[in-house]
């Protein structure tokens, strides 16, 4: 396991190490939570910050969880890979309390982590990045033709669709099946 | 272009719908002929024009004005030998697409796409099936024959 700093992340969650924003500021202790993916490292974000996911907000608030209880109870997102996440946090912290710009430049280029951080970013409910995110895919066909936007894209065609189609419908129909002979099984 | 490539279709379609809104109306008509459900996503969308044009004389042009007073136009390039086109069954050789920015932007972005394997008449039903008009005139299409 890591340990980072103000992305934050850590096997054992540690104090908070912010500096305070403004000395003539009155002191409010900023409340902190701890978040883990997939690979189990913990990063420890500022409500401040978190307020951007919709989906962490709410937890927060129904939970309403003290700081001890949110360090010894990190909200587990086992769908959401490491690396991604520590994006996530990376993002919410250097967004937090600022007015989001109307362009992003710092999101993975790489398009596998670009398609892990959009159904991230869409789980976690965080409206502005998703935006941002949508951006960036769109941009990959700007000005292409079809024929490109199928391979950019990578679209089946009308054929493999239809493909597709036929084998889901099979697969349920198994489960069905399935599930009806289990249901008969139960009755006797 | 192999680097290029996301898997856009194993988002959530409500992401996906998310990006198309994102892209412009060029790219949205492209997308509208990859496949059939594609086709069915960009129609899904109801994507807004105030005004639509054909134009057909020796060769054909869709233009049309969006909500946000762009404009596109679709002109469609007959056989260079043939010289016309006779039918609106005939196939033209490639589409060029441009888009202006605004209505002084004279310049605009221009694209060549292939004629997609469709006639003049399939050009139009396709176009008119994806942009929705909005305008004061009822009709969504104005034909104007010229010689």
């Amino acid at each position: 396991m890591s340990s980072t700093e103000q992305g934050t992340s850590s096997a054992a969650p540690a104090e908070p190490t912010t500096a305070p924003e403004s000395a003539a500021a009155p002191e409010v202790p900023e409340s902190f939570y701890y978040v883990h993916g997939k690979d189990k490292v913990v990063h420890k974000v500022s409500a401040g910050a978190l307020q951007h996911s919709a989906l962490i907000h709410g937890m927060i608030s129904n939970l309403g969880y003290t700081e001890e209880q949110a360090k010894a109870n990190p909200f587990p997102f086992e769908n959401i890979d490491g690396d991604i996440l520590q994006m996530v946090v990376d993002w919410c912290n250097q967004h937090k309390g600022k007015p989001t710009p109307p362009e992003d430049t710092n999101l993975p280029k790489q398009k596998e982590k670009l398609f892990d951080l959009v159904l991230a970013v869409n789980y976690l409910e965080i409206k502005e990045l998703l935006t941002y995110c949508c951006k960036q895919v769109a941009m990959m066909v700007k000005g292409k033709s079809p024929e490109e936007i199928r391979e950019i894209w990578m679209i089946p065609t009308d054929a493999e669709d239809e493909a597709a189609e036929k084998e889901a419908k099979k697969r349920a129909g198994k489960e069905a099946a399935g599930e009806t002979a289990a249901a008969a099984g139960d009755a006797k | 272009m192999s680097e290029q490539r996301f898997p856009f279709r194993r988002l959530p379609d409500d992401i996906c719908l998310k990006v198309l809104k994102t892209t412009d109306y060029c790219e949205m008509a492209g997308y509208s002929l990859v496949s059939k459900k594609a086709h069915s996503m960009v129609k899904s969308l109801r994507v807004p024009i105030t005004r639509g044009k054909i134009l057909v004389a020796s060769s054909m042009e869709i233009r049309l004005i969006t909500n946000d007073l762009r404009e596109i136009d679709f002109n469609f390039k007959v056989p260079e030998n043939d010289g016309e086109m006779t039918s609106l069954n005939d196939l033209p050789v490639r589409v060029d697409v441009s888009m202006k920015k605004n209505l002084t932007d004279w310049r605009g972005d221009k694209v060549n796409w292939s004629n997609q394997g469709m006639s003049f008449e399939q050009w139009i039903q396709h176009i008119s099936s994806i942009f929705h008009n909005e305008g004061p005139i009822p009709s969504c299409f104005i034909l104007i024959m010229q010689d």
